[in-house]
């Protein structure tokens, strides 16, 4: 955990290791950067931990890049944009609706790194796997989508169950799933499909999977790309992805200039470029530094106890200090969450009613006071927590997420000061993941602060759904996987259907603020503060020309669109 | 008070420190005008004239939560200390002067609890209970802590009641435990208090452990607890020691000065250490 100074830097070993594997001599002449010459590796982290097991993305356990929405070496048809929220061609150049089919055209010349052609016949066997092992992800394709066929070698065909005409499930699918050669995967046994190692994967993107070891995965360069002319040639000839026992280790490689590229969570960021004076750069170069992505959400139990009632719900959405929470939890790489479950920034945007949200609750413990004394007429007891007309206290409620999930730990023990400070007893409990998981799918808990579906094509609708409707959702006892508070309000299922089938962009953001106005007239979760998707920094010592809020080619990360950066980077003259 | 002076220096100067940090520890809590978790100020502010020891990343004061630490450490040490030596007396007691087979089954049971490492028995328990409470965890770790102090006074038993006066008491026909707590227990003091002090500074530093790698009670301030969140919030790397070093200089501190009383009382209890005595 100590810098010693005397002892050669992880890149150097790195860059060692790697000639060594790449071959010896011919790899360490050409010199792959470094004290001597221009960079040609980039060293990312932040995205493996610990040894690969295997690449299989139809699997659970894949190492990166595959799974992370990097699409470094398989590619999807779409590839989502964190920024515009646009799903912009990869594979595919185009989706043309007619009325319930999704017509996809691929792009011109795709090809696997083997040399064969990617054809649609590719595509329609990989949507296809699902109906062979039912451990794939999309397996619950035909849930809403009848038919995928090819009519031609360019051409796909999703017809939508007329039922359910899910065009943003099907949006999701097509960004988020991976195409997978047919000649190759056919050659695998379905009962093998979820638990092939796929240790030397084909892929179709531009970079290869060269060598991977406990420290380290290395990609190299695919130099046939079939989307050099469409995409860009990448510059790294490779990508080295180092893996890390913690964060503080990585960190602090990071700040010694052995990692390019970091996804890491890094508290402080800033004091890196304003106290060291290091060539570092985030997204922006003000709080909060990152382009937010995902909202951690307090989900309240809503069927039993004081909590139950929407009004000690509200009052406690008022007693807790946003500003603080994103001020030291996050380290300020926060804004202050306001109360709205649709982020303010990036992809969602367009639906953000910054006036509605205006409207909601804020920190203001006199407000928590005046709802929960006239409202609901409690009365302060002895120990100042409030006591119900019908004797019941307010708490202790216990506030549970996974011990370890640091920012989020402490995001909690400021909700259960300030809350307990108002007069809403709160405790926290830090468990094991598993433990928290299980509580919470069973609705065997209080409160939890639980990651509720990040930014996608079908955002801020998938998260609305995922915290407030309750159709399919079982009682409590019985495991759930989303609405795990059981919330119940008449409205909200004709309102999520009218925002997935509306015609234009701003009837959907009418009926997304009306969902928002149910979740903040009756709190059934409370957003705590708005976190990244990946966490992006980047150092300037060896590269330069990374996406920033000045210069947006791409989103900051690097999956999705962040595969730019690869062909917008430049060395630097050393 | 002629036993006092019989003592060496380091002991009088190591029994001063801990209770000076003893007193911090309980009246500190009620000296000061905020509690553990309140959020007084900016995140890590350095220590100066508005937080003597600065803020962790919470921005709550270290000085606070150091009391607060102190109090709930030593309480768990006590409780751990006392549940360990008392179990520890009671078996070996018990194993020594009963001999035969109820001997056999209490060391074998004591052996086993010695081979198995007590940190993981205790990683085990603190993980399958469900509450974290600060008592549970003091008698966890008392629990687990008893074997050694067991062995040391069961041999010691086993000597003792070879003696006459054991033997008259035996004759006059004394009850068991009367004999176990007049005739022999007495003798034993001496070893028991030292153990008791093993005990105490051993059960420090197992909350410490513990809590430092995030199994510590939770919504309460302790040494252990600070530390783990001072390695979580990375304070090393960013330059932030008055949070990590505050707990650590202390629970060093406590522990070393526990020891150091120990050692000392040592010499003066066991002849063959006795210093200024030809006596070997």
């Amino acid at each position: 955990m100590t810098y010693r100074p005397g002892r050669p830097s992880r890149r150097f070993l790195l860059q060692a290791s790697a000639a060594v594997g790449a071959g010896g001599l011919l790899a360490a002449c050409t010199g792959t950067g470094g004290a001597s010459g221009t960079a040609t590796v980039l060293y990312t982290a932040g995205l493996q931990d610990g040894e690969p097991a295997n690449f299989n993305p139809l699997g659970w356990t894949a190492a990166w890049p595959v799974g992370n929405y990097a699409v470094h070496l398989y590619e999807t048809l779409f590839n989502f944009n964190l920024l515009t929220g646009e799903s912009e061609p990869l594979l595919a150049s185009g989706i043309a609706w007619e009325g319930n089919t999704g017509t996809v055209t691929l792009q011109e010349g795709t090809t696997w790194q083997d040399g064969t052609a990617l054809t649609s016949a590719d595509v329609v066997a990989t949507f296809a796997l699902g109906d062979r092992n039912e451990g794939i992800a999309y397996g619950d394709i035909h849930t809403y989508v009848d038919a995928v066929e090819a009519p031609d070698d360019r051409t796909i065909a999703f017809t939508l169950n007329a039922a359910r005409p899910q065009r943003l499930r099907l949006m999701d699918l097509l960004c988020f799933t991976y195409i997978l050669p047919k000649h190759l995967w056919d050659g695998v046994a379905d009962a093998e499909l979820t638990e092939f190692a796929n240790t030397e994967p084909v892929g179709s993107g531009p970079y290869r999977l060269e060598s991977y070891t406990h420290q380290d995965v290395t990609l190299a360069r695919h130099e046939d790309y079939w989307g050099a002319a469409v995409h860009g040639k990448p510059v790294p000839e490779k990508v080295v992805h180092a893996t890390y026992e913690g964060n503080d280790a990585a960190n602090l490689s990071f700040q010694n200039g052995d990692i390019d590229l970091s996804a890491y969570f890094l508290p402080r960021v800033n004091e890196l470029w304003e106290d060291k004076d290091l060539p570092v750069k985030t997204w922006e170069p003000d709080a909060p530094y990152h382009l937010p992505g995902s909202i951690p959400m307090l989900i309240i139990n809503t069927t039993t106890g004081p909590l139950a009632d929407a009004r000690v719900r509200r009052a406690l959405a008022h007693a807790i200090d946003y500003a603080k929470i994103a001020e030291s939890a996050m380290a300020g790489m926060s804004d202050p969450a306001q109360a709205s479950v649709i982020l303010p920034e990036g992809a969602e945007s367009v639906h953000f009613n910054a006036e509605a949200a205006a409207a909601g609750w804020s920190y203001d413990p006199a407000e928590a006071a005046r709802i929960l004394e006239e409202e609901v007429g409690a009365a302060k007891g002895d120990d100042g927590i409030y006591v119900l007309p019908d004797g019941t206290r307010l708490g202790p409620f216990k506030a549970a997420t996974p011990q370890g999930w640091t920012d989020w730990n402490a995001a909690l023990d400021i909700v259960a000061t300030t809350a307990t400070a108002a007069g809403i007893e709160v405790a926290t409990e830090f468990s094991d993941f598993s433990e928290v998981n299980d509580n919470l799918g069973n609705g065997a808990f209080d409160m939890v602060l639980w990651y509720v579906s990040d930014v996608a094509p079908s955002s801020p609708w998938s998260r609305i759904r995922d915290l407030i409707d309750d159709r399919d959702v079982p009682p409590v006892g019985e495991m759930a996987f989303w609405n795990f508070g059981r919330f119940h309000h008449d409205d909200v299922p004709a309102l999520l259907d009218e925002a997935a089938t509306a015609a234009d962009p701003a009837g959907a953001t009418a009926a997304y603020t009306a969902l928002d106005d149910i979740i903040r007239a009756e709190a059934p979760a409370i957003p705590l503060m708005y976190r990244p998707l990946e966490f992006y920094q980047f150092s300037e010592k060896n590269w330069t020309g990374f996406p920033t809020k000045e210069d947006p080619y791409c989103a900051p990360m690097q999956g999705m669109t962040g595969i730019q950066i690869l062909s917008k980077i430049t060395p630097v003259e050393q | 008070m002629k036993a006092l002076k019989a003592l060496p220096a380091r002991f009088h100067i190591a029994a001063a420190v801990f209770l000076l940090i003893a007193a911090a520890g309980v009246a500190g809590p009620l000296a000061a005008t905020a509690g553990p978790g309140d959020l007084l100020g900016g995140p890590f502010v350095p220590p100066g004239a508005d937080f003597l020891l600065g803020t962790d990343h919470l921005g709550r004061s270290v000085g606070v939560q150091l009391v607060h630490g102190i109090r709930t450490s030593l309480y768990i040490g006590l409780l751990a200390g006392v549940a360990g030596t008392v179990l520890g007396v009671l078996i070996g007691t018990l194993a020594g002067y009963r001999g035969g087979l109820a001997d056999e089954i209490l060391m074998g049971l004591t052996n086993i609890m010695i081979t198995v490492p007590a940190i993981i028995v205790l990683l085990l328990l603190s993980i399958s209970l469900d509450t974290r409470s600060v008592t549970v965890m003091g008698i966890c770790i008392g629990a687990v802590s008893w074997p050694w102090t067991a062995r040391a006074v069961r041999s010691q038993i086993a000597s003792l009641r070879q003696r006459e006066h054991v033997d008259i008491a035996r004759l006059s026909g004394s009850r068991t435990w009367r004999i176990i707590a007049v005739e022999l227990l007495p003798y034993m003091m001496s070893y028991i208090v030292m153990a008791f002090v093993i005990q105490l500074y051993g059960a420090i530093l197992a909350e410490a452990a513990l809590s430092l790698l995030g199994l510590g009670p939770s919504g309460t301030a302790s040494l252990g607890v600070m530390l783990h969140w001072a390695i979580a919030w990375e304070s090393i790397r960013g330059g932030q020691w008055w949070v990590f070093l505050t707990p650590t200089v202390f629970i060093t501190a406590i522990t070393f000065s526990l020891l150091l009383v120990q050692s000392s009382l040592d010499t003066v209890f066991n002849p063959r250490l006795r210093v200024g005595k030809a006596a070997r």
